[in-house]
């Protein structure tokens, strides 16, 4: 009986200590978290990546050749990646052709970034990527080659009275 | 409201404007004579220096504005003021509508979250308002094969029984809307009244889950009636009456809290029951049943049910209050009314502003001991509704077999503790006639 | 986290809810810092993981761990010392030893009843033999134990963050270039354990000579535990059912796998 009761006052008391604490929500959309690094990229030469956000990917115009190897890598997983031809004649990329991604089907599992070998395909930590129609998640290379610019300012904060977004 | 406006057209300004004087005209003469017709046959018209407070004197009156506290005085008075606003509907709504905002504040911040954060501008203040407003635009569905007039009267059954309930409890000394003088017998008799509310709402629904969740609601609040009552009792045969009133005032210098402590513990356990509290809200339970008896009740129907619930909330703290924790009584913080504005008037400067009427204003009614009674009344039904919202965010569900326990063996057993307990206080004297006061 | 914030809300405890949903952020945070994604890893490759930990985070990673760690010591105050929580879960849904080993679970709800088998001390696999590891036992094999299994594994979890953090070297390669698979003759299988939070993860790969798997099962320990419960749920009251069902420490979207 007494057992009982102990037990009902110390949830209590837990309750009533936890109104004095720190409210922890991120209140989103106007405070946005903060990342660490630039956004997950890999390196060819040593075979290791380079810790980071899987978000939106960035393709760099002036190291893509056009080797389809990101398209293959997709091909097994989501299918996410084809190759379209570009208007813009680039030295290194003798067919003219590029990857286009449609974030409708891609994971963001960052395969096609392990896959190549030429430096040129990167992830970024842009991660707002709605539209209003399917067509629109299509991301063009002309669109990839954009890098987003992505408002970051809060973390956890833990402070003596808990944990906080802030 | 993202309506086209259409194109400004004189004959369509003045249709509109006749229409809006020929609605006026019509709503006037038809209600608004017989209402004034009504309001000077049946209410009592007061006595203002020795004439007749008749409208037109009223109009007269309005020219000069410090004529016009008699006529305040005067109202407040009245029966009609105390049902509506003060120790009654007005003050209980208040009441309750706080409660709600606090206790969804009070829950999300025991969670660790934000409650309602975005509706007023300072951390969401206006959000019942808004609750409000979108319950009362809401279209009321009724089941098909719902009981139609069953149906539609639970609802307000349910209000006008929690409404009498707070029209028993005194707040102030003397301000209370029913003085019965049988008052504990009167709240035993609303009380019993609720489970019958409860079951026809669900009843009439004809649907699954306000039938598990009516028949759950009926086991449990029947169940906890018989502890309810029997720990009242100690009270009862402590202070001798059964008059609120009296009750109230017989713990001028000690409430009977300290005395009683079981009978107050097993109090506050079924009235957490018969609120329909987590941890005792079987009947509303979010995650098994969709909600309980509640389900079909859509749009006003639901705000008025959800309103009914929080004024008895307010009326069992306040009962608890009044029974156990001394009512009005209390330290004197409120600082004495200032009279020699009532008697000689204000001084400002050459001309002394004389306000005539405040005196029998503030001796009569405004006194200090009602307004120092208030705020300890307020303050104390604060406290307990603190201790009734917190065991939400902490305490699990409890299950019906182990409700069923508790209603039956465990509580009824405390009551009686509580009772011997205050019949040997009686008995040696301690309290009641013989000992102290 | 998640399945404790289920099983606390379908309990109808809706603070045991918002707690571990919440503080189940400082660990996705953690992750997402380490491998990019918050849930969806893709960071176990052959050959070791597929990126080095960004700079700064030992201490990050400290900090959160032990505050997270002060956390869910807090649960016990409001669920498990609760007495209406210990009256609803205790002596429900007793699963006694010989049952639990004969059905063939794992995982917490095998050291609920009793067993001390713990995958990582028994065949230790990666660095398991160079750390500390007590994997807690309980004997009742209620849904009390049982859900309090995990709580206490979440204790020891943080305990060896921190130990493996400690002795982690500071430089080392973390990924090792494979050669292609050789071709073989015939058919061969393996099958390999190992103790994920849940239980024992098996996976079966079987090889016909190709270079690609012929077969390829995971065996998850959500699917392997929830054939207890027709055996739990017989004799039982309809209003434990919540609390039985939910105690297999079972996870529906891991057990589509």
């Amino acid at each position: 009986m007494t057992n009982t009761a102990t037990g009902i006052i110390r949830a209590l008391n837990s309750g009533i200590k936890h109104i004095a604490t720190k409210r922890f929500t991120l209140r989103y959309p106007e405070e946005k978290l903060k990342f660490v690094g630039d956004g997950y990229q890999y390196d060819p030469a040593t075979g290791v990546g380079i810790a980071g956000l899987k978000g939106r990917h960035m393709l760099f115009h002036d190291h893509c050749t056009g080797c389809q190897l990101c398209s293959i890598a997709c091909e097994g997983v989501a299918e996410a990646i084809a190759m379209v031809k570009v208007p813009e004649e680039q030295k290194q990329n003798k067919k003219s052709i590029m990857p286009q991604i449609d974030y409708g089907k891609c994971v963001f599992c960052g395969l096609c970034v392990d896959a190549c070998p030429f430096y040129a395909l990167y992830m970024t930590n842009d991660y707002e990527l709605s539209s209003f129609s399917k067509e629109g998640l299509i991301y063009t290379p002309a669109q990839l080659q954009v890098k987003p610019y992505v408002e970051q300012d809060s973390e956890i904060i833990i402070t003596k009275w808990g944990a906080t977004h802030g | 409201m993202s309506v086209i406006a259409p194109d400004f057209k004189l004959s369509g300004f003045i249709k509109s404007l006749i229409d809006d004087i020929v609605w006026a005209v019509l709503i006037m003469s038809l209600i608004g004579l017989p209402a004034i017709m009504m309001i000077l046959f049946f209410i009592p018209m007061p006595v203002i220096d020795g004439e007749l407070l008749t409208p037109f004197l009223a109009f007269t009156y309005l020219a000069d504005p410090s004529r016009t506290l008699p006529i305040v005085q005067a109202f407040m008075e009245t029966d009609m003021f105390k049902i509506m606003a003060f120790p009654g509907f007005g003050f209980a709504a208040l009441l309750a509508a706080g409660t709600i905002f606090v206790e969804r504040k009070m829950l999300a911040k025991l969670q660790l979250r934000v409650g309602p954060f975005y509706c007023g501008k300072v951390e969401g203040i206006l959000q019942l308002m808004g609750d409000g407003l979108k319950l009362i635009s809401k279209e009321i569905i009724i089941p098909a094969k719902a009981d139609k007039p069953i149906f539609w009267a639970a609802p307000v059954l349910f209000v006008a029984s929690a409404a009498a309930f707070v029209a028993l409890i005194p707040v102030a000394p003397g301000w209370v809307v029913a003085d019965v003088d049988m008052g504990l017998l009167a709240v035993f008799a609303v009380i019993g009244f609720f489970p019958i509310v409860t079951i026809l709402s669900a009843w009439s629904a004809n649907s699954k889950f306000p039938f598990i969740g009516g028949i759950r609601a009926l086991f449990q609040m029947v169940s906890f009636e018989i502890p309810l009552i029997l720990s009242l009792l100690g009270v009862v045969m402590v202070t001798g009456t059964l008059n609120l009133s009296e009750i109230a005032a017989s713990q001028s210098s000690f409430p009977w809290i300290l005395f009683l402590p079981v009978g107050a513990i097993v109090f506050f356990i079924t009235m957490l029951a018969e609120l329909e509290r987590i941890p005792f809200d079987l009947p509303e339970a979010e995650s098994e049943i969709v909600a309980g008896w509640l389900t079909e009740l859509s749009g006003m129907m639901y705000g008025l049910v959800q309103l009914g619930t929080y004024l008895k909330l307010y009326a069992f703290a306040a009962l608890f209050v009044v029974l156990f924790l001394g009512g009005w009584n209390g330290p004197m913080i409120v600082p004495p009314l200032p009279m020699e504005i009532a008697t000689h008037g204000m001084e400002m400067g050459p001309i002394t502003l004389k306000i005539g009427g405040l005196e029998p204003l503030l001796t009569q009614l405004i006194t200090q001991e009602m307004l120092n009674g208030t705020l300890m009344f307020v303050l104390k039904t604060v406290g307990v509704i603190f201790f009734i919202l917190l065991p939400r965010g902490v305490f699990p569900r409890i299950r019906v077999d182990m409700l069923l326990n508790l209603g039956w063996h465990k509580l009824i057993g405390l009551a009686f503790v509580n009772i011997f307990i205050a019949l040997g206080l009686v008995y040696a004297g301690v309290l009641g006639p013989g000992g102290l006061q | 986290m998640y399945w404790l914030a289920i099983y606390g809300i379908f309990l109808g405890h809706s603070t045991m809810f918002m707690w571990p949903a919440g503080d189940r952020e400082l660990l996705i945070d953690l992750m997402e810092k380490i491998s990019g994604a918050r849930v969806t890893h893709a960071h176990f490759v052959p050959g070791g993981v597929r990126n080095d930990l960004p700079p700064n985070f030992e201490e990050v990673c400290l900090r959160q761990v032990n505050y997270f760690e002060k956390r869910i010591k807090e649960y016990a105050a409001v669920f498990y010392d609760n007495p209406i929580l210990i009256s609803r879960t205790e002596n429900t849904g007793v699963l006694s030893r010989e049952d639990a080993i004969r059905l063939g679970t794992t995982g917490s709800v095998l050291r609920a009843s009793g067993v001390d088998y713990d995958l990582r001390i028994k065949e230790p696999y990666d660095v398991y033999e160079e750390l500390d590891v007590h994997s807690p036992v309980m004997k009742e094999g209620d849904s009390y134990a049982r859900s309090k299994i995990p709580w206490l594994d979440m204790l020891e979890s943080c305990n060896i963050i921190k130990q493996a953090l400690q002795k982690m070297p500071k430089s080392g390669s973390v990924r090792v270039k494979l050669k292609p698979n050789p071709k073989g003759k015939g058919f061969d299988s393996v099958y390999k354990r190992v103790e994920s939070g849940r239980g024992s993860l098996g996976c079966h790969i079987v090889s016909d000579g190709k270079v690609e798997p012929y077969r390829l099962k995971l065996s998850v320990p959500s699917f392997r535990n929830l054939i207890a419960l027709p055996y739990l749920l017989k004799g039982e009251k309809l209003g434990n059912m919540p609390s039985v069902y939910w105690s297999l420490n079972y996870w529906p979207v891991e057990a589509d796998r």
